[in-house]
């Protein structure tokens, strides 16, 4: 059951920082839809809905994706470059359902780093940073390893604005469910990024996965061989939906999927 | 037909997709105490003490209730014909407190948020004691879950509440260690099923207040208001005649609410204060204070010689109840009886087990009851055998399976008051099912395309069946009856007890009583579910209403029929020979004179006779009327996953006459579904000290929009004629073929064969990779999440 | 603390408690076709439009709506009709709780997609869950309203 006193909309980042360092119980809210599961009592929850944080916008290197973006907005809105849209909608779309997606923001869910975010570990393949009101840029994989910023603002989060190809699995239990794992694999110019998250921990970098690749290139060999070194290199953990041993199992089936996948792309591209 | 046989559009449909407000919350006073319950965070404790000072002084809190505070009498809560199979287990409040969850103390306030703060400031002290939380170690565990002397059954159903033992149940036919002995072949295996939630989208809710006759009233989403009705009038000490039980537009039930839970809360506030009070449960309350599929365990023998009969049949089983008794036996038994009939050929079957208590969320009534573990495990077990002895599934249930006009002994031996004529089923439509089910999912073509579909893939494509059957209604126990005027202006007021829980039931009703009153669909007005003006009915539960219900409302509409022509005999001064009704016109055949049903009305109620024609019918089924089905399945597991996809799913239900083949037909897709759930996604998951890890529909999934296929539905031309216009019944058996068709289809497509439901991907990847053919039950998971 | 907002076409303004959900809120506003399933947004019983989009009101703060255009069932009774008489039509509305949700999704997706396909139609409506019917009849009836509307609009054109 949720409980708080004040609810604040400012209209100013400075005024919605000054809350949320003046109040030790309050919280940023983004949709809010996660809210109501937790059994906080608030004093004070802070609505950034009025600052204007809701815009993406594509510039020559990177696109800046307001952290007000809803999930929603990244699968279909037209000002989403297309094959970027096409990926979000690979990612999120078996999350829920399009109604919550509306109301689930990119800020909400990449400062809470929830472990089951299918958006966190697209985010981590593409790479790029999170911007914060006053600790700054820091990139998204430093984001997610390292310790909290205290009480800070999620504005925006900035990843690549071109890339050649990118692949979501992900295996449920049914299509609107939590993923029982989640793994993400983007190429650009020669380079790929892999992320696993659902681990049950949060998204995080397949670094000698991707050094094999980025050495050897893809190719029905190197698969089955980073799907082999995925399963060693990556933590697995067990909890209600899946075990360890289930998830290690699953990573190299995710793994060649979505590599198979890239091949595929890769090869029309090249058509 | 004009009617029946036809599929016009249910009498509430328009105002239900508009948003009408129809149901228990929308049309509850505004001024209801909101009433909540304090829910016990142990498996097992007890109550040392509750402090309520705090709680009582917030301004705006009504009442604060603890089990100091009310009667003690123990109940059942199951809605059954009494005297219940259940035992008396329940207070509404007591001392102990048997599962996370179970009810501690009552709050009555003004708002909602008051009564939240109110439960925020209750302080209990709990004595935590030792859960006993696996079935299979609950007999004669320390732990004892029903310690109370107040404990009782009305009938003898083995019941030994000191041993955690709710009830024993035992069939036999025959000597089954004899044709075992005589059998080429003896199959072994244990099947397991899951705790399932009936997940209904309306979760449990209540409101009463005192009438202007100060009588207590209670308007509940409930399926069984007349059994409500006693249950209340026994657990708050008040004579029946004081309480009348109401049923609006409920949001379904699929047995959830075949037990009494909620009404009990508001009922005792406005007992105690005078006032109305309305509890709505969350989503976390239905999960954690409502019942859930019972869980069982089977283990089958099937003693087959090599061309396929099957000799004998054990089962041999034990269910977990859960902290409370409610449909313990009855679904227990139901695992057996409604199963073990459809192989009438075997020399030899044997059913035998207990259902235990345990720290656990009660086990309750689930579409199927009891019917569904029994034919998962039975029909998973026929399955498997056929795999090894090298048979088709489909030849060894045409071989076996019983056949229209067959009959067996067991059915005598499981039918109340049935006596030892044999029992023919004379309406068993089961082998057409069969029959036109292998064709319309095209088997054998499908198993063709599978074998090359599945070289060089990842995606292997498998298919499986199952037959299934239930009853209609229960023989000797359940009675419907209804009441039929004829108003003024020549339109009729049916009045039933039964209760449409979102099936169309008053609608089926109506095109009963319209056939036979031979008037247009509207003119039969619908009024159910008041057990202060429509006449008795057990209510909605055991696939009932269609065959019982609509066999009282023929009872009526004959009735009514004779009445007329009776009347119209006065009318005309003549004799009921002379009378013709048809048309809704009255005709005296000798004399030639005729008139209009709707005038003949308005004179003999205004201007002469001065009457108001009603009558009432009733029914109690005297034989047993099973629906029957055959159920096909064709799946996609993804060999790098272990996802299984259902892609296909055929069923073809013999329902004797589908009064209304629409609403049937989604009634079987339904069931479907819920049976797809039931084999993939769902699971009650309970972590080690008896908390639910699954309490919300973040956490349960039922299943979403794409995760069934177009589910394909057939229904065989059945008649019984012991039904009403032939009809038997629908309701439950639909969802019983399907996990057993599913998991035969994922063994047939990748060789791993699941015997514990959910086959979850995890159990079908780790098996598959370990070249093991039967998944391992029990997964080693954390209770961390 | 009082929020304003245009509940279907009306300017409303009401006191609320700031923790307040809007569910509960639109149902005190007599909008009692929103339907309470749930309470953690996974039903979709509960879905309105909230500045065009589908939302889900058990779990917006009611205070998010000060400002904002809501749409509920009870806003849009004639187009609920219309999809309606297919649904009860096929049978398909049966306890009728998940109706009013589902039927705010289509109103969405016909918005997005003229004559979505049977894909978009599911993928449009994942979120709105029915136990009863099964989806499969509720698919039928969807295709079926859409056939007949678009069959009107090609005839429309051709005769123009």
């Amino acid at each position: 059951m949720l409980s708080f006193n004040t609810y604040h909309r400012p209209q100013a980042l400075e005024s919605a920082y000054e809350i949320l360092n003046k109040h030790k119980r309050s919280q940023v809210i983004g949709g809010g839809a996660f809210l109501r599961m937790g059994n906080r009592k608030l004093t004070d929850v802070i609505d950034l809905s009025s600052l204007n944080l809701d815009t993406v916008q594509t510039h020559t290197d990177q696109i800046e994706i307001g952290a007000m973006t809803t999930f929603h907005t990244l699968e279909s809105g037209a000002h989403i470059p297309q094959k970027h849209r096409a990926f979000f909608k690979e990612s999120l779309g078996q999350i829920v359902g399009i109604q919550l997606r509306n109301m689930v923001t990119v800020g909400g869910t990449v400062y809470s780093r929830y472990g089951f975010s299918d958006l966190n570990t697209a985010l981590l393949a593409f790479g790029g940073a999170v911007h914060l009101y006053k600790s700054g840029q820091i990139s998204i994989e430093n984001f997610f390893e390292q310790s909290l910023p205290d009480r800070d603002i999620l504005i925006k989060v900035c990843i690549p604005s071109a890339f050649d190809a990118a692949s979501f699995k992900s295996a449920r239990l049914s299509t609107a469910d939590y993923a029982l794992l989640n793994l993400a694999v983007t190429f650009t110019s020669g380079q790929y990024r892999i992320a696993v998250g659902a681990r049950p921990h949060r998204a995080k970098l397949a670094l000698e996965t991707m050094h094999l690749l980025n050495s050897k290139g893809l190719s029905h060999e190197t698969i089955d061989q980073a799907a082999e070194t995925l399963a060693m290199e990556m933590p697995f953990g067990s909890n209600r939906l899946a075990s360890s041993t289930y998830r290690q199992a699953v990573s190299k089936g995710l793994l060649k999927e979505a590599l198979n996948s890239i091949l595929q792309e890769v090869h029309s591209n090249e058509n | 037909m004009k009617h029946v046989l036809n599929s016009p559009p249910k009498k509430d449909g328009m105002q239900l997709v508009q948003g009408y407000p129809v149901y228990t919350d929308d049309i509850a006073p505004k001024n209801a105490l909101i009433v909540k319950v304090l829910r016990s965070p142990h498996a097992f404790a007890r109550i040392k003490t509750i402090k309520t000072d705090t709680a009582k002084k917030i301004p705006g809190v009504v009442c604060v209730l603890t089990w100091k505070d009310v009667p003690r009498v123990p109940y059942t809560r199951a809605g059954q014909c009494y005297p219940e199979l259940s035992a008396y287990d329940k207070f509404i409040l007591d001392e102990y407190v048997r599962h996370v969850g179970d009810d501690v103390a009552i709050v009555a306030a003004k708002d909602e948020a008051t009564a939240d703060k109110a439960l925020r400031l209750l302080k209990v002290d709990y004595e935590i004691l030792n859960p006993v939380l696996d079935m299979e170690n609950a007999i004669d565990h320390e732990t004892v879950v029903h310690p109370e002397p107040e404990l009782f059954t009305h009938i003898n159903v083995g019941c030994e509440p000191k041993r955690n033992i709710a009830c024993e149940v035992g069939i036999e036919l025959g000597n089954l260690d004899e044709a075992l002995a005589n059998s080429d072949y003896v199959f072994k295996a244990r099947y397991n099923t899951q705790a399932q939630a009936q997940a209904m989208l309306e979760s449990q809710r209540s409101y009463s207040y005192l009438d202007q006759n100060g009588r207590l009233t209670v308007v509940s989403s409930t399926q069984i208001p007349y059994h409500t009705r006693r249950i209340l009038a026994r657990a708050l000490e008040l004579p029946r005649h004081q309480i009348r039980v109401m049923k609006p537009r409920i949001g379904g039930g699929f047995g959830s609410k075949q037990t009494a839970h909620s009404e009990f809360y508001p009922a005792l506030v406005t007992h105690l204060t005078g006032k109305p009070a309305k509890i709505v449960y969350s989503r976390k309350d239905v999960f954690r204070g409502t019942t859930s599929r019972h869980k069982m365990r089977f283990d089958i023998t099937l003693g087959m010689d090599n061309e396929g009969m099957i000799k004998a049949i054990q089962m041999d089983g034990l269910s977990d109840t859960g902290a409370y008794g409610e449909h313990a036996q009855t679904t227990f038994g139901a695992a057996g009886k409604k199963v073990l009939t459809l192989y009438n050929k075997v020399k030899a079957c044997k059913f035998h087990g207990r259902v235990v208590y345990s720290n656990n969320v009660p086990g309750g009534a689930l579409r199927g009851f009891g019917v569904t573990q029994g034919t998962f495990a039975l029909e998973s077990a026929i399955n498997e055998a056929c795999r090894t002895l090298n048979l088709d599934p489909i030849e060894v249930r045409r071989m076996n399976m019983i056949k229209k006009g067959e009959t067996t002994p067991l059915i005598n031996m499981t039918t109340k008051g049935a006596g030892d004529e044999p029992i023919n089923m004379d309406s068993c439509l089961l082998e057409n099912c069969v029959a036109s089910g292998m064709e319309l999912f095209d088997w054998d073509a499908k198993k063709k395309k599978h074998e090359s579909l599945n070289q060089d893939s990842h995606l292997k494509y498998g298919v499986g069946m199952a037959i299934a059957q239930q009853g209609s209604g229960l023989p000797n126990i359940d009675m419907a009856s209804a009441t039929i005027r004829l108003n003024d202006d020549g339109f009729f007021t049916l009045l039933t007890g039964s209760t449409d829980i979102g099936t169309g039931s008053d609608t089926a009703m109506a095109q009963i009583a319209a056939e036979l009153l031979d008037v247009p669909l509207e003119k039969v007005i619908v009024h159910a579910s008041d057990t202060d003006t429509t006449p008795y009915d057990s209510g909605a539960y055991a696939s009932s209403t269609t065959y019982t219900t609509g066999n009282a409302v023929i009872d009526a509409a004959n009735k009514m029929v004779t009445a007329i022509r009776e009347t119209g005999a006065k009318f005309f001064n003549s004799s009921p020979e002379n009378i013709l009704y048809k048309d809704e016109t009255i005709s005296c055949e000798s004399s030639g004179e005729s008139i209009d049903l709707a005038s003949f009305s308005n004179k003999i109620m205004y201007n002469m006779i001065h009457t108001q024609l009603s009558v009432t019918g009733s029914f109690v089924p005297k034989k047993t009327a099973p629906p029957y089905m055959a159920g096909f399945a064709e799946v996609c597991v993804n060999t790098r996953t272990g996802e299984t996809k259902v892609t296909d799913f055929v069923g073809v239900v013999d329902c004797g006459t589908p009064i209304n083949p629409n609403l049937a037909r989604i009634q079987a897709e339904g069931g479907i579904s819920q049976g797809i759930g039931m084999a993939l996604i769902e699971d009650v998951q309970v972590s080690d000290n008896g908390t639910l890890q699954t309490d919300t529909f973040m956490t349960y999934k039922i299943p979403a929009r794409r995760d069934v296929p177009n589910i394909r539905v057939a229904l065989a031309k059945g008649y019984d004629e012991t039904g009403p216009f032939g009809a038997k019944s629908i309701g439950e058996v639909v969802i019983n073929t399907v996990a057993p068709a599913i998991t035969d289809a994922i063994e047939n497509a990748i060789g791993v064969r699941i015997r514990s439901l959910p086959a979850t991907p995890e159990k079908v990847l780790l098996a598959s990779l370990e070249g093991v053919r039967v998944a391992e039950e029990n997964i080693e998971t954390s209770s961390s999440c | 603390m009082k929020i304003k907002f245009k509940l279907n076409g009306q300017a409303v303004e009401t006191d609320i408690r700031p923790d307040a959900f809007l569910i509960d809120v639109l149902r005190d506003l007599d909008c009692l076709g929103v339907k309470k399933g749930c309470d953690t947004g996974t039903c979709g019983a509960c879905t309105i439009h909230v500045d065009g989009k589908p939302a889900l009101a058990c779990v917006q703060l009611a205070a998010k709506a000060d400002g904002q255009e809501i749409l509920t069932i009870e806003g849009v009774r004639d187009q609920a009709k219309e999809i309606g008489r297919y649904l009860v039509a096929e049978g398909v509305e049966q306890c009728g709780y998940c109706s009013p949700g589902t039927i705010m999704s289509i109103l969405y997706l016909e918005e997005q997609i003229a004559n979505p396909s049977d894909e978009e139609i599911l993928y449009y409506l994942n979120g709105n869950l029915c136990r009863c019917s099964g989806y499969t009849g509720q698919l039928r009836a969807i295709r079926a309203y859409m056939d007949s509307k678009y069959k009107e609009v090609n005839k429309n054109e051709t005769c123009a």
